[in-house]
């Protein structure tokens, strides 16, 4: 899916350039299009709701009209208001999940990649491990045990994207170690920090970029599958996840509250992975050219 | 002094009391295999007697094992394993006198050892079973054989409800000295396989001493949630189940080939606030959290209209103490809690979600607190870690199917596992103590009032409905009965189902 070609003798180009080579895009314009107004549906959404999303305010299930625009969900609540209200945890919790996973695998990565040797075969040997355990079922154990918390499944789902992250980190960052710039820093004996953070990680920016849209998208719908299946976000609160859950036994009698949370989150995923994707390929295909 | 065996009697009063009525048919084929979902966690045994239970234990067992007797409605009973009770002018002589020719699934005969051993399990202190709160007015050394098919029972003190407490259906018997996994038992059917967590499937035997089953073998498969067994139910995964969920009852009602049974209302879900420590400590506190809860629109929403409201005691339709029905009021509420000085309390409540309407119950309660500043966070628990830590939680769900005469020894119980309210009310336990004396009802009844009258005023338990116990079943399927008091699908020696 990822289709970067990380050359040996490569010049990155600078950030600006990349952003404007990756729009240059369809696919990524409509992506990221898609994407952006997700995300400010979301955030917005929670001052908008007509009513409180919690409060029951009608027959379970009823139908459309007394003011509620879509009706009431399984306890009696506006559907509406709820699918106002049910993104911004999803919306908080992907980004501060992938944000943690992506530095820590990336740091794992380059490490790796710039000690080598031992170092990196254990490193690499421990992600292989943690690889092995899907990060739900891993999440659903914890929660298990622990309790439901939304801090705790933010880092368990981090944790979750962490080996990947750091295995592609690894094989982008270990032929820049052979560049010159980087044995010259090496050579005149720059502390191991500044050498990762200032000669390497510039020059792994664009699978970086390409694996932050993807890791976003894959911990949304993980935290939404687990608020579906009763792990993730708590009711009474509104959750997309969550709403899809609570209202499927009505699917029947009330389906709206069931497929548009549903259609939410997959237009917040669909929306990501084709700029993610678009992004890869745009970079795949103009990168070895300006090398 | 007991009601005679009228086998007609139960079918006519169920018939009567539900509105779907039993659902038997006359000239139905023999044989096949009834699949019967449960609401279920992973930790259940074989064993007969076990203290961590879930449902698959319960429909488990009334397979495979008998009581002395089935409880009727009318207070009457049903003589099963026990054919009559007699005992002595002041109430410490009981006389229990078993059937004859009874077989255990391995062909041996049943007799008046087993019944002993039993007894003696269930009384051994150092087993900690639930049962032995039932019983532990006798003394084990007081139990003695007279001979094979009769059992003496020698009190310490006189006790009225005698057969009522050996009458329990979790009192049941297997083979002197089987093991737990051989599951040897009398009962119209004996074990073929068992996984814990996922399922039991057991045959029909053909030496039981009553009228066999129509139905070659029972298979009884365990759900993580009600969810799942609801869906499994539609999807013809299985033939029947009491564990559904009521929220999907009108989906039920236009699926083609379900029917509906719904029994006397038996259950109440609920929220359980742990009388010893903070912040249920304060009885105001207490009384606020029953003032918040907004009952009819819990009925109506949460349980979907079933059932009857709730006033905040145990028990169910007989005796009730002359308190009015508890209504909401947030005011009051606000008040008691100011003055406890927990005006913003904040406190989280978790839920196992295992019974229909819990988790809709708990969300209305968390709603209606939010009006008064209480902030009330909803956990949703698996069931095994839920049960884990029984009787260590706070503030919690749970709920009660149990008459008042058998409810109350757990109420007084000093074990966290049975009393996990750890309410200790000196005045309610004076009460008891009275009720067990006596073997008037009419006396009973009155001190039963008296003690609800206690639960009401300053219990740890808030009961917001009664509710039926609803069963739904594929409608090939005849002959199930609702068991009284449970309402469960627990009977299935009369079933058979259309090929």
């Amino acid at each position: 899916m990822i289709r970067t070609r990380p050359t040996e003798q490569g010049v990155q180009a600078p950030p600006q350039n990349l952003t404007r080579r990756v729009l240059t895009s369809k696919q990524t314009r409509l992506g990221l299009i898609m994407l952006v107004t997700m995300i400010l549906f979301a955030i917005i959404g929670p001052f908008l709701t007509p009513h409180s999303p919690t409060a029951v305010i009608a027959k379970p299930y009823a139908s459309p009209g007394d003011g509620l625009l879509l009706g009431a969900d399984s306890l009696g609540r506006d559907i509406v208001s709820r699918i106002l209200s049910g993104g911004i945890n999803l919306t908080w919790m992907g980004i501060a999940a992938t944000a943690g996973g992506v530095i820590l695998g990336t740091a794992i990565g380059l490490v790796a990649a710039f000690a080598g040797g031992i170092v990196d075969t254990l490193l690499m040997r421990v992600v292989d491990v943690l690889l092995t355990f899907p990060t739900i079922i891993m999440a659903i154990l914890f929660i298990s045990m622990v309790g439901p918390s939304r801090w705790i499944l933010v880092v368990l789902v981090a944790i979750g994207l962490t080996p990947g992250m750091a295995r592609v980190m690894r094989g982008a960052a270990r032929p820049v170690m052979r560049r010159e710039h980087v044995m010259w820093a090496r050579t005149i004996g720059l502390s191991s920090r500044h050498i990762l953070m200032r000669e390497v990680l510039p020059s792994v920016t664009s699978p970086l970029m390409v694996e932050i849209g993807l890791r976003l998208m894959w911990s949304v719908v993980g935290l939404a599958s687990l608020s579906f299946l009763g792990f993730g976000v708590q009711p009474p609160d509104a959750d997309w996840g969550l709403m899809v859950s609570e209202n499927k036994d009505g699917l029947a009698i009330q389906p709206l509250a069931v497929l548009i949370p549903a259609a939410c989150v997959a237009l917040f995923t669909i929306g990501g992975n084709l700029f993610a994707e678009g992004a890869a390929r745009v970079i795949g295909r103009t990168e070895g050219a300006r090398s | 002094m007991l009601a005679p065996v009228v086998t007609s009697a139960l079918v006519i009063s169920l018939a009567a009391a539900c509105s779907s009525g039993s659902s038997e048919k006359k000239g139905a084929s023999t044989g096949g295999t009834l699949r019967v979902g449960v609401v279920a966690s992973t930790i259940s045994t074989l064993d007969a007697y076990a203290n961590l239970r879930s449902q698959d234990f319960y429909v488990r067992n009334a397979t495979m094992f008998e009581p002395l007797a089935h409880r009727k409605k009318d207070g009457g009973y049903e003589w099963a394993l026990a054919t009559g009770i007699t005992h002595n002018d002041d109430n410490t002589e009981w006389t229990v006198k078993l059937r004859p020719n009874v077989k255990f699934h391995d062909g041996s005969t049943f007799g008046a050892d087993d019944v002993i051993a039993v007894f003696q399990r269930v009384l051994d202190k150092k087993n900690a079973l639930i049962e032995r709160n039932y019983i532990d007015f006798m003394d084990p050394k007081g139990i003695s054989k007279v001979d094979d098919l009769t059992v003496k029972f020698k009190l310490p003190k006189p006790y009225g409800p005698f057969e009522f407490a050996v009458t329990n259906s979790n009192i049941i018997f297997y083979k002197k000295d089987s093991k737990p996994e051989q599951a040897m038992g009398t009962g119209p059917f004996q074990l073929v396989s068992f996984s814990p967590g996922r399922e039991t499937l057991v045959k029909r035997f053909d030496g039981y001493w009553g009228e066999k089953p129509k139905v070659d073998q029972v298979k009884i498969i365990s759900f993580k949630t009600a969810e799942a067994s609801t869906n499994a139910l539609i999807g013809r995964q299985i033939d029947a189940s009491s564990n559904i969920l009521q929220t999907s009852l009108r989906t039920i009602e236009k699926t083609p080939g379900l029917k509906i049974m719904k029994s006397d209302v038996n259950l109440k879900v609920s929220i359980g606030m742990r009388a010893d420590t903070e912040p249920f400590k304060d009885v105001r506190v207490r009384q606020a959290m029953r003032l918040i809860m907004n009952r009819k629109l819990a009925l109506s929403n949460a349980f979907d209209g079933l059932g009857e409201l709730a006033n905040d005691h145990s028990g169910f339709n007989r005796c009730l103490p002359a308190v009015p029905q508890r209504e909401q009021n947030l005011e009051e509420a606000k008040k008691l809690l100011a003055d406890a000085g927990k005006s913003n309390l904040s406190i989280n409540l978790e839920t196992a979600a295992n019974k229909p309407g819990m988790l809709q119950l708990v969300q209305i309660l968390a709603e209606e607190a939010k009006k008064i500043g209480v902030t009330i966070k909803v956990q949703k628990m698996e069931l095994g870690a839920y049960l884990e830590k029984w009787g260590e939680r706070v503030f919690y769900t749970g709920y009660d199917t149990r008459p008042y005469l058998e409810g109350v020894p757990e109420i007084i119980s000093n074990d966290a596992v049975l009393n996990h309210t750890h309410w200790n009310d000196a005045e309610f336990k004076s009460l008891a103590a009275k009720l067990y004396a006596t073997s008037d009802p009419q006396e009973q009844c009155e001190i039963e009032k008296q003690m609800k009258k206690i639960e009401y005023e300053r219990g740890a338990s808030i009961l917001t409905a009664t509710n039926p116990t609803v069963s739904v079943y594929s409608s090939k399927v005849n002959g199930l009965i609702p068991e009284f008091p449970s309402g469960n699908l627990y009977d299935f020696r009369k079933v058979t189902i259309d090929q």
